[in-house]
Order: structure tokens, then C-alpha cells, then sequence
């Protein structure tokens, strides 16, 4: 894929770098020069100083024939005009800003822009941390709200059918996996002592699922 | 009419005063609180210290209810934010706004919410360049 980034900053860098390592083609836009420092000696893609608005940077970082484009500099409304120039001025298929007010990510949301929030998603998952630390997070859906966890089977659910944990619109047990074999679990099927389960949960609902689980 | 004024800059608060004094309600978003204190009490205009490319702010100055807004911010990226916030309410207000660096020209058009913008940098290289030429 061919991928466009404004902004060299912590995040931005490190995007870069794996990115290119996966072997895509990253251009990469900021105003600081001695920010690329961070790229490291290692980094194939393009270095492109400039103004991440400008016209004649944005094409010369390839914008009219990139696959994606992401808006990473440290200020929300750069971010958002950024994503947006992708978005209505180029056609770039897919454009991701990062916006610290969670407010506006919301707000800009609406206008098709994927965003993320590292604010919302950092505090999430720090409270989850301080709250929940039996529990063991593999992986966060959007900002945070719907957590994917795995639980081993003990005792005091062992035996008992994995729809009796769902709660509709909260949790679900989408996964079992036995003896090193995964399954899509149906109504009826039994939870083994020492079975897998994987559970998407609401954020929210962490708290009930602990109780069901006897944690 | 109701006038919303984005940015208590020499542009804000010049339009700010000239607007009121023609007898229309204007209000004027100001993030600088020391700006906001200094401006003090002027007939028909209500400061709100925020930011106004908050779209919470907005909401609480009145964007739902104004008939023109006008983002005069020295930033082009705040300016086009606030027009993007605009356009997103039902009562769709007009937006003009001004455009600080020349070469921000090109986004602020019709399909980026602005109904009329103004270059001040191009119109005065322009004027100059006519008072050159008249020798």
C-alpha cells in the first residue's frame, strides 16, 4: 500500500517505521526537519518537509494515488483539515486522524472520518488496569468500548452451557478453545474444566461478567 | 440578525463593534481569557471566553440560533473547523470567514462550508502592487 502521514512526532515515526517494515510505501510530511531524526537510519519511505496543508507537498508525498492516509501532527484541528484534504480533495480511501478531545472525535466521526482517540482509549484501559487486573484484555474495539478477553474454565462454571454468560447487547462467548481446537460455541454447548473462552464485553459490563465468571 | 464572531482578533472585534452598532446581536468567541477581560462591557455584544473550534462551546454561544457565522481566527485550520462544525447544524448558518495564509486559498470554497472568504495578504500585495505601478 502506498501511505501518507502528516506529522513525524512520537507516533507518527513509529507508524512510519512499521509500515515499512511490512514493506509498504510510506511518505512522510512534517515542518521540522530535525523531527525525521526519529525515523532512524533504518527507514526506506519518502521524507517530505513541508506544510502538511500545502498542495504541492501533499503531491509531491504522493497523495493522488495513495492507498491511505493518516493525520498524526500534535494538533486536533490540523489533524481534522488534514483528513479532510485526503478525504474531499484526493479520494484517498482510507483516512484516519488522531484527536485528543474525544468530543470531536465523535463530531468528526460524522463527517467519515475514522478517528481515534488516544485520550478515551488511554484512560479505558489505565481504569481497566486499576479495576480489573484478574481480567485479561487481548484486544480493545474502538476506543475502548468492547473489550475482547480470555478466561479459562474452572470449576465453578465448568458444566454449565457458555450461552448462560451472554447478556444480550453486553457480553458474548464467541469462542471456545479445547484441547488446542477452537469453535464457535452454539446453544447447549458445554463448557469443559480448563476450556478457552473468548468474550467480547462491553466496557461497562466488566464489572457483571466478573460476578457471572465468579472471579 | 444574530451574529456569531469566531476570534477576538483586530478583524473579531473590529466586525464585532461595527455589527453591533448597526443594532445586530453579536457574539464573539475568544480563547485568550486575558483578551476576554481586557475587551470589556460594549453594548449588544456578549464575549464568551472558549474555544471555538469546540463544538461544545459553540452549542452554548448559540450556533443553533445565529444566521451568520464569522470564523476571523489567525489560524486557517481553525477557521475551516469551525465552518465544519457549522454546517453540521439544521439551521445551516452562513459562514465567511478569512483566509491568513495565501496558500491555504484553495480549501476555503463552497464544498468546505465557506460561503464567502477574504484574503487579506493577497488584497493588500495587489493594492501595493497598483500603488507601485502608479508611480
Amino acid at each position: 500500500m502506498e501511505v501518507v502521514i502528516m506529522g513525524c512526532g512520537r507516533v507518527g515515526s513509529q507508524l512510519a517505521n512499521l509500515l515499512s517494515m511490512d514493506g509498504h510505501d510510506v511518505s512522510i510530511i512534517d515542518v521540522d526537519e530535525k523531527s525525521f531524526n526519529r525515523l532512524g537510519k533504518s527507514f526506506k519511505g519518502n521524507k517530505i518537509l513541508g506544510f502538511g496543508y500545502d498542495k504541492e507537498v501533499l503531491e509531491k508525498a504522493g497523495i493522488e494515488h495513495a492507498d491511505a492516509y493518516a493525520s498524526v501532527s500534535p494538533g486536533d484541528n490540523r489533524n481534522i483539515i488534514g483528513a479532510l484534504i485526503a478525504k474531499r480533495e484526493y479520494r484517498v480511501p482510507i483516512v484516519v486522524a488522531r484527536i485528543y478531545d474525544p468530543v470531536r472525535a465523535i463530531v468528526y466521526n460524522k463527517l467519515g472520518i475514522t478517528t481515534i482517540s488516544p485520550t478515551r482509549w488511554g484512560a479505558n484501559k489505565i481504569k481497566e488496569l486499576i479495576c480489573h487486573s484478574d481480567i485479561n484484555s487481548q484486544l480493545s474495539l474502538g476506543n475502548g468500548e468492547v473489550e475482547v478477553i480470555e478466561v479459562e474454565v474452572l470449576p465453578p462454571i465448568a458444566g454449565f452451557t457458555s450461552d448462560k454468560i451472554n447478556v444480550p447487547g453486553e457480553i458474548m462467548v464467541f469462542s471456545i478453545t479445547r484441547l488446542g481446537k477452537s469453535f464457535v460455541p452454539v446453544v447447549g454447548t458445554v463448557m469443559n474444566s480448563g476450556d478457552l473462552l473468548h468474550i467480547a464485553v462491553a466496557a461497562t459490563a466488566i464489572p457483571q461478567l466478573k460476578r457471572i465468571l465468579g472471579l | 440578525m444574530n451574529i456569531l464572531i469566531i476570534g477576538a482578533g483586530k478583524v473579531g472585534t473590529s466586525l464585532a463593534k461595527d455589527m453591533s452598532s448597526k443594532g445586530h446581536k453579536v457574539s464573539l468567541i475568544e480563547k485568550n481569557e486575558t483578551v476576554c477581560e481586557k475587551f470589556g462591557k460594549i453594548k449588544n455584544i456578549e464575549i464568551i471566553y472558549g474555544d471555538g473550534c469546540d463544538p461544545l462551546v459553540l452549542e452554548s454561544a448559540g450556533i443553533k440560533v445565529t444566521d451568520v457565522i464569522a470564523a476571523v481566527t489567525g489560524d486557517d485550520e481553525d477557521n475551516l473547523v469551525v465552518a465544519q462544525l457549522a454546517k453540521l447544524q439544521p439551521n445551516r448558518p452562513r459562514v465567511v470567514s478569512i483566509i491568513n495564509h495565501p496558500r491555504n486559498e484553495w480549501l476555503f470554497t463552497k464544498s468546505w462550508g465557506i460561503d464567502a472568504a477574504e484574503s487579506p495578504t493577497s488584497i493588500i500585495t495587489k493594492l501595493i502592487e497598483e500603488d507601485i505601478d502608479k508611480k
